[in-house]
């Protein structure tokens, strides 16, 4: 069943200016976790921002959940099924404790008492923040502020969870622990679709969708899209390294295989390699 | 260095006072104050000095930091002495100039500093043990009749949560401007006053530039979390509850209102002061 369905949208900020996206068509399965790629202004974000109706499209129709999202009369519906996760975890903590922080869309919502304390506790436990539960949020890392971002969308019981560029302010640590935090969602059933220009991000989602200058340029498994590193390349995006490398072997006349993305599966093949197992062909 | 500034003196602590309902603690620290007041006789403010170092043993908060809250009032305080002091009537023991003290006046000005002494104290009292949060709920609770009048409680509660929440935040951004700008060769420490004032403008710009641009942002964070500005409906994480500790704290009140009182027999009979 597709959670996410948009057909033909186009937007531009203003009259006067280019359209930030043109035609885009796109339908996210449930369960599916899409990878958004594209370099600065690719539409990549706009297109985010039209999940959850904080942009409408001119043309086209989105559909969401079943919701239409051009029908501006219940967005708060429509938002508490598309939760959405931005890039600076300082710009989204509202409360000054952590736990209320998490309440603060519940509270909104008009939870009742009781379940707000259960969910908050819940959502907690699931990004593994419970222990920081009546912590000041300024206090906390990059990583944990953004774990709690998450846990404050994930109290509402989205069913698609989408986020903008998420670890692009964290350090190593943090994006390693937000990843394993989407991964775990996943797993779970839920719909994630991550915004990101990090390579290694995109090649651990089910799909990656390739954005530039407003349109879909690829649109297929990590494996497919990374086999066009020429295209990639073209656009101003880079390949995941191990890609790039086994590109460079090629180039060279070894016929080691295209799509590797983990440095798991370019160790293997490194090995294959140098124990003779794969030929070289004359250029 | 800036980010060990901190904003309304709170002291985190589990004693007594710190668990009591905020809404309790700000209603009896009113009327503590107008008690406070209502003292006119040596015997009932001897008994009000005891009874607000109870309280201030209370809170379990050492009496230095009570005392330093202080300082900044010593000029008001003895300012105010010395014109109670020289505008009181009664029999002059002596006189200079155009002026004459009275026994009146001094005990006036003496009653007049333990006075104020004690309505900060009180204050203090009220500030050291509840965090700006639970102030800031507890006001806004007490507040809510006035939405009634069409007063925008609820939305002056949100501005002030969300206040607190960005001081740490805002301070850690100044940190960081000013020492990209004295990277840069900027003098902040140097100079007269006007030109200390001039260093500080780049610095504000870039800060308020962001602070622009965090607002925005967060506004569509709240949005997306479902925020309308309507609060009609809206529930609660935090709810307060009043415990026999507000009751206990109640009663220890109304004591102190009646012992008060009672030591002011002149007062109740001549309706003059002393």
């Amino acid at each position: 069943m597709a959670v996410i369905e948009a057909k033909n949208i186009s937007f531009r900020y203003s009259a006067d200016t280019e359209p930030v996206l043109k035609d885009v068509s796109l339908t996210v399965e449930r369960g599916e976790f899409v990878a958004i790629l594209g370099h600065n202004g690719s539409g990549k974000s706009t297109f985010a921002k039209h999940l959850n109706g904080i942009c409408i499209p001119d043309d086209g129709r989105l559909t969401v959940c079943g919701l239409d999202v051009t029908d501006e009369s219940d967005l708060n519906a429509i938002r508490r099924k598309v939760g959405m996760v931005f890039q600076n975890p300082d710009n989204q903590i509202i409360a000054s404790v952590v736990e209320e922080d998490v309440a603060f869309a519940l509270e909104n919502l008009g939870i009742p008492h009781e379940e707000m304390h259960q969910r908050v506790k819940e959502a907690l436990e699931a990004v593994d923040m419970s222990h920081y539960a009546t912590h000041a949020t300024y206090k906390l890392s990059g990583g944990q502020k953004q774990r709690i971002a998450i846990a404050g969308i994930l109290a509402m019981r989205p069913d698609v969870l989408v986020l903008d560029e998420p670890t692009a302010m964290l350090d190593p640590k943090g994006r390693a622990e937000v990843m394993e935090v989407l991964h775990k969602f996943h797993k779970e059933g839920m719909t994630v679709v991550l915004i990101t220009h990090f390579m290694d991000e995109a090649a651990q989602a089910d799909r990656i969708v390739v954005m530039n200058e407003g349109e879909i340029l690829l649109d297929g498994t990590p494996h497919y899209v990374f086999q066009n590193a020429g295209l990639l390349w073209s656009i101003g995006l880079n390949v995941p390294q191990s890609t790039e490398l086994m590109f460079l072997l090629r180039k060279e006349g070894y016929k080691v295989p295209l799509a590797v993305l983990t440095e798991g599966e370019c160790i293997s093949v490194l090995d294959d390699l140098l124990a003779g197992r794969i030929g070289k062909e004359d250029v | 260095m800036i980010r060990d500034i901190t904003l309304g003196q709170y002291f985190p602590g589990t004693s007594f006072v710190h668990r009591m309902d905020p809404r309790a603690k700000i209603l009896l620290m009113i009327c503590y104050v107008v008690t406070l007041f209502l003292a006119k006789t040596v015997a009932a403010y001897l008994f009000l000095l005891v009874a607000t170092a109870l309280v201030i043993g209370l809170t379990r908060i050492s009496l230095k930091f009570y005392l330093r809250g202080l300082k900044p009032l010593l000029f008001i305080m003895a300012f105010t002495a010395l014109l109670n002091m020289l505008y009181s009537d009664g029999e002059p023991l002596f006189t200079f100039w155009v002026f004459s003290v009275s026994w009146e006046g001094i005990l006036n000005g003496i009653f007049m500093i333990v006075r104020i002494v004690m309505m900060v104290l009180t204050m203090s009292v009220l500030t050291y043990t509840t965090s700006p949060l639970l102030l800031t709920g507890g006001l806004e609770r007490l507040m809510f009749p006035l939405t009634y009048l069409r007063v925008p409680v609820h939305d002056f509660a949100m501005m002030m949560t969300i206040a607190l929440r960005f001081i740490p935040t805002l301070l850690e951004e100044t940190e960081k401007i000013m020492n990209a700008q004295k990277a840069r060769g900027a003098d902040f420490e140097s100079g007269s006053l006007v030109r200390r004032a001039k260093a500080m403008i780049p610095i504000l710009i870039p800060l308020f530039v962001s602070a622009f641009r965090r607002a925005e942002e967060l506004a569509v964070a709240m949005e997306c979390r479902c925020y309308d500005g309507d609060f009609k409906g809206r529930t609660r994480f935090v709810e307060y509850r009043f415990s026999w500790r507000d009751l206990a704290a109640l009663l220890f009140c109304v004591a102190v209102l009646g012992v008060t009182l009672a030591l002011n027999p002149v007062v109740l009979i001549r309706g003059v002061g002393l």
